[in-house]
């Protein structure tokens, strides 16, 4: 029983949040702008190939564009797995993070 | 609005396509692409594409990292698996070791040596450039049979200043001779010295010879000027410096030293410590060195300018071979030749060379022999190898089951052979540095291994030794790997047949290399003992030589020989021109007194020689004072001779010399003796007297006891004539036995490899036999619960391994035969190769095979049923 590592659940969530224009580029985008550190793109890949590869993602193809060498844009979205992943995630936080001393800061 | 897009370099993309995983490549790159482009027009182009390769290196050092993990995690488990299993199978391993190291060690010197062979001379600087002048006569064909070869190493003296003045292709040339036995004095010490060597100054330019201290221009210009080695300087002044101290050449003349050379390498062919100049040499002959006469009175030596034609300069050669003969009546008629100076020490054989040189044969017999144990050493590893693989069969079966491809298997076991080449190697250099001086000694070089000089050889026969490891490796990875796993889950593996029958074939190989060195060694052996005990026609103990060189002593013969004889332990004297083993000097002999014309060997001596050395005479009788007309005009020779004149009773017959138009008698018969090797045959033999030349040596015959107070005793009596030369003498049978030197050689060369083969072999085989043993645990305990007896089984588990060697005993001897015959043709008395060397050979072989078997045979066959069934 594996859970989703902190990188997979960012860029799932992320995922999530762009329904529509995921693919590589704005993927990074967001997964930068939420976590405030620039990643590269080679990190965002191993986790994501790593979750396609477990089915949490699938992919389907956009149009070519010649500035990406004339290569589609690889759009990504959940299935229903990846989902019930997150859930799954979201009620261990939820549950771990409840009730905890405060913090001093 | 149109946008101008540029993408990333073609090249660069390809090789960013491999380090991305496979399934979100297209993705990957896309994405590259993209902000590449936004980058170009952002910040310029030369911006993007170092962003571009930067992302390159990232990936790089992320793919190699995870491929290595993974490699590095697998190689952590070959390792462990590795050494649990040399753990396991002790034995094996140490045997496989043992063979391949000791394999490795042999070759290892042999390459040494091999390599040191063919260094010599070549540490010259213009060592390709320079050649000696040999000439070939015409008319000397007979010199063949007698010498070896007509062509002769000699040449005339004018020869090399010809040379340098008469041809631009030469640009120096130099005579060299020299002389031994020369007593050299100097303050209180005095020696006799051999390698006295009289060359002109232009030795330095031909040669690289360098002298220390002095001047190689001027050192040799004045006659009277002698230039020492470093040894010597050691031996006569120690520490002081030598330059102006003078030496007394014979008691006869003065030497100044003028130079200090560097000792001389051992790998050349001629060595020498001291030099004087060859002028010198002509003055001690009265200056008849310039005439181009018959009297060969030097060594020639020249070197070229690069590029010239050997060939065609030796047609230029032709005239001033014909100026030669002209010059004399009745001259050799010779055609010069020019021979690298490289070539002469494997090569030349020629008549009157300087020193004996080694031959060609040693090497190629001892590369031979090295190979064929390195490859019994490797034949060993790869039976052991391929047979201790069975036992890991599940081992594979069940790699292969959790996903592990051919490939790493191969990587796995390849692994395990490196480690064992290693572990092999590092041995095998333990082993080469206790083997070198025994090595040395058998060979009779004095070879090492200086580590920073020969780092060439070093690393050519580590690397050489390594790919042997590596390919002996090979074939049991490729094999073991190739396991299916269905069939090791069966347990069906051990019975693969393919296998059974390659471990007899390397068996058979193994053993038929061991048998036909073990059939070489035993026939050399015996070629030894019968020229060691063949009648050679004269005694040999108990017989003391003397060099005579002192002229004192020549004058006063007579009055030692009377004091000496008066002593009981003294039973006989006599003085000759040689010794009964090295009589070569010779005449030819007219077609008017033999049959045909040829050649009759002679020699002088007096009329104690034929009694002193128990030389038998058949017919008529020795000289004796009786007569006194023996002094001049009689002759003994011998049956051979007596057959060449043909007549029914030689006695009372005369005949008359070549040349000297004497006339002798022949007064008696002589048996045959050996008066050369036992390579030739025995040639026609002429004795005579001649009271004008007293002998070169004098043999003295004494009683067996107290052998060293009756050499005092004739010390005591040349020192009362003459203090001037020390007293040299020698035992007579070691210079008998030192003319075999070279089969001897051989023949312990051949014992100890052909041991050291048929050891290695035997390791083989022992690992085999208790392997096979331990595979047929199972069925020896069933035949034993049956009711097999011991020896049934013993023989049994023996039977496959003697067919092989049987089968080895067939291939082996007739090769052996082969190449014995052939060698044996050198001499001139030989053995005939009998059955029974070869049968006594193989039975040797197998003697060994055998015991090696039975050990494990036994071993296996008294084991208690109950333990090998138990598991059943």
């Amino acid at each position: 029983m594996r859970f989703l590592s902190r990188a997979e659940e960012i860029i799932l969530l992320s995922i999530w949040k762009l329904q529509e224009n995921a693919y590589g580029i704005e993927i990074l985008n967001q997964v930068s702008i939420a976590s405030g550190k620039k990643w590269s793109i080679g990190a965002i890949y191993a986790p994501l190939t790593r979750l396609l590869d477990k089915e949490y993602l699938r992919t389907y193809e956009g149009d070519s564009k010649p500035e990406r060498g004339g290569r589609r844009k690889v759009f990504y979205e959940l299935t229903p797995e990846g989902i019930k992943a997150l859930e799954e995630v979201k009620k261990v936080h939820e549950n771990i993070w409840s009730d905890i001393p405060a913090f001093n800061s | 609005m149109k946008k101008n897009y540029t993408n990333p370099p073609k090249l660069l993309e390809e090789l960013l396509r491999r380090f991305l995983y496979n399934t979100t490549q297209y993705s990957a790159l896309g994405d590259y692409a993209e902000l590449y482009d936004h980058l170009s027009s952002e910040k310029g182009r030369a911006y993007a594409v170092t962003w571009y390769c930067i992302q390159l290196v990232k990936l790089l050092s992320t793919y190699c990292l995870q491929k290595s993990i993974w490699s590095i995690m697998m190689f952590k488990n070959y390792m462990k698996i590795a050494f649990r299993n040399i753990n396991r199978n002790k034995t094996y391993t140490f045997l496989n070791l043992f063979g391949l190291s000791i394999g490795m060690a042999v070759f290892s010197l042999i390459f040494l040596y091999v390599q040191y062979e063919l260094s010599f001379d070549k540490y010259h600087e213009n060592s390709d450039r320079i050649y000696r002048i040999v000439q070939k006569a015409e008319d000397r064909s007979h010199y063949i049979e007698i010498y070896g070869s007509d062509i002769i190493a000699r040449t005339h003296a004018p020869l090399a200043m010809a040379l340098a003045d008469e041809f631009p292709e030469v640009i120096s040339a130099v005579r060299i001779n020299f002389r031994s036995n020369i007593l050299l004095s100097t303050g209180k010490k005095k020696f006799f010295e051999n390698k006295i060597c009289f060359a002109d100054p232009s030795i330095f330019e031909v040669f690289s010879f360098k002298l220390i201290n002095g001047d190689p221009k001027s050192a040799l210009s004045d006659p009277n000027s002698i230039i020492l080695s470093e040894r010597m300087v050691d031996k006569y002044f120690q520490d002081k410096d030598p330059i102006g101290k003078v030496f007394t050449y014979n008691n006869s003349f003065d030497l100044k030293v003028t130079g200090v050379m560097k000792n001389i390498p051992e790998n050349s062919h001629f060595t020498m410590e001291f030099i004087i100049s060859f002028k010198k040499y002509d003055e001690l002959l009265n200056k008849v060195t310039a005439l181009w006469d018959d009297n060969w009175h030097c060594w020639t030596y020249c070197v070229f300018h690069n590029d010239v034609d050997i060939k065609g300069f030796e047609k230029k050669l032709i005239p001033l071979a014909e100026r030669a003969s002209n010059n004399i009546r009745n001259g050799t008629k010779s055609e010069f030749l020019l021979q690298p100076i490289t070539s002469i020490h494997l090569n030349s054989h020629l008549f009157k060379e300087i020193d004996v040189n080694s031959d060609i044969k040693y090497v190629y017999i001892l590369i031979s022999i090295a190979f064929l144990i390195l490859v019994i050493a490797c034949l060993n590893y790869i039976n052991l190898t391929t047979a201790c693989s069975l036992k890991r069969s599940r081992e594979v079966g069940i790699r292969k089951v959790v996903g592990a491809h051919k490939r790493h298997l191969v990587y796995q076991f390849f692994g395990e052979s490196i480690i064992i080449t290693v572990f092999a190697l590092i041995l095998s250099t333990i082993i080469f540095f206790l083997a070198l001086p025994a090595f040395n000694s058998l060979v009779d070089r004095d070879l090492s291994l200086d580590i920073i000089n020969n780092s060439q050889i070093i690393l050519v026969i580590f690397v050489l030794l390594f790919i042997v490891g590596i390919l002996a490796g090979s074939y049991p990875a490729l094999f073991i790997s190739s396991y299916k796993p269905i069939m090791v889950l069966k347990n069906a593996v051990d019975k693969s047949f393919k296998g059974i029958k390659l471990r007899n074939i390397l068996v058979t190989a193994q053993f038929s290399i061991s048998i036909l060195l073990i059939i070489c060694t035993l026939i050399v052996k015996e070629q030894l003992y019968f020229i060691n005990n063949k009648d050679i026609g004269y005694e040999k103990d108990r017989i003391i030589v003397l060099h005579l060189r002192d002229p004192e002593i020549r004058k006063n013969i007579e009055v030692i020989k009377t004091e000496l004889l008066n002593n009981p332990a003294i039973l006989k004297f006599s003085s000759s021109s040689s010794l009964p083993n090295n009589i070569d000097t010779w005449k030819s002999i007219p077609a008017s007194v033999v049959k045909e014309r040829g050649v009759m060997f002679r020699t002088r001596i007096d009329y104690d020689f034929l009694e002193l050395y128990g030389i038998e005479i058949i017919e008529g009788r020795n000289f004796s004072r009786d007569f006194p007309s023996d002094e001049t005009g009689a002759v003994i020779i011998n049956e051979t001779a007596a057959k060449m004149i043909g007549l029914e009773s030689p006695l009372e017959n005369s005949f008359e010399l070549h040349t000297s138009r004497e006339t002798k008698k022949i007064i008696g018969v002589v048996r045959d003796f050996h008066f050369r090797s036992l390579h030739k045959k025995i040639d026609p033999l002429y004795l005579y007297m001649d009271k004008r030349y007293s002998g070169n040596y004098l043999s003295v015959k004494i009683k067996g006891d107290r052998i060293t107070e009756t050499i005092s005793l004739i010390k005591d009596q040349f020192e009362k004539i003459s203090l001037n030369y020390p007293v040299e003498y020698y035992f007579f049978d070691e210079t008998i036995n030192a003319s075999y030197n070279s089969e001897q050689k051989i023949g312990k060369i051949f014992s100890i490899f052909a041991l050291i083969a048929v050891s290695i072999a035997c390791l083989g085989l022992l690992g085999l036999s208790i392997f096979s043993a331990e595979q047929r645990k199972k069925e020896i305990a069933v035949r034993k619960t049956l009711g097999a007896k011991i020896s049934g089984i013993v023989i049994l588990i023996s039977r496959d391994f003697l067919r092989s060697i049987f089968i080895s005993v067939a291939i082996a001897w007739p090769v052996g035969y082969f190449a014995m015959n052939n060698w044996l043709q050198n001499f001139a008395y030989r053995i005939d190769i009998g059955i029974n060397v070869i049968l006594y050979a193989c039975f040797l072989a197998v003697l060994t095979a055998v015991l090696t078997v039975i050990w494990s045979a036994i071993k296996s066959a008294t084991t208690n049923p109950v333990d090998s069934l138990r598991y059943e």
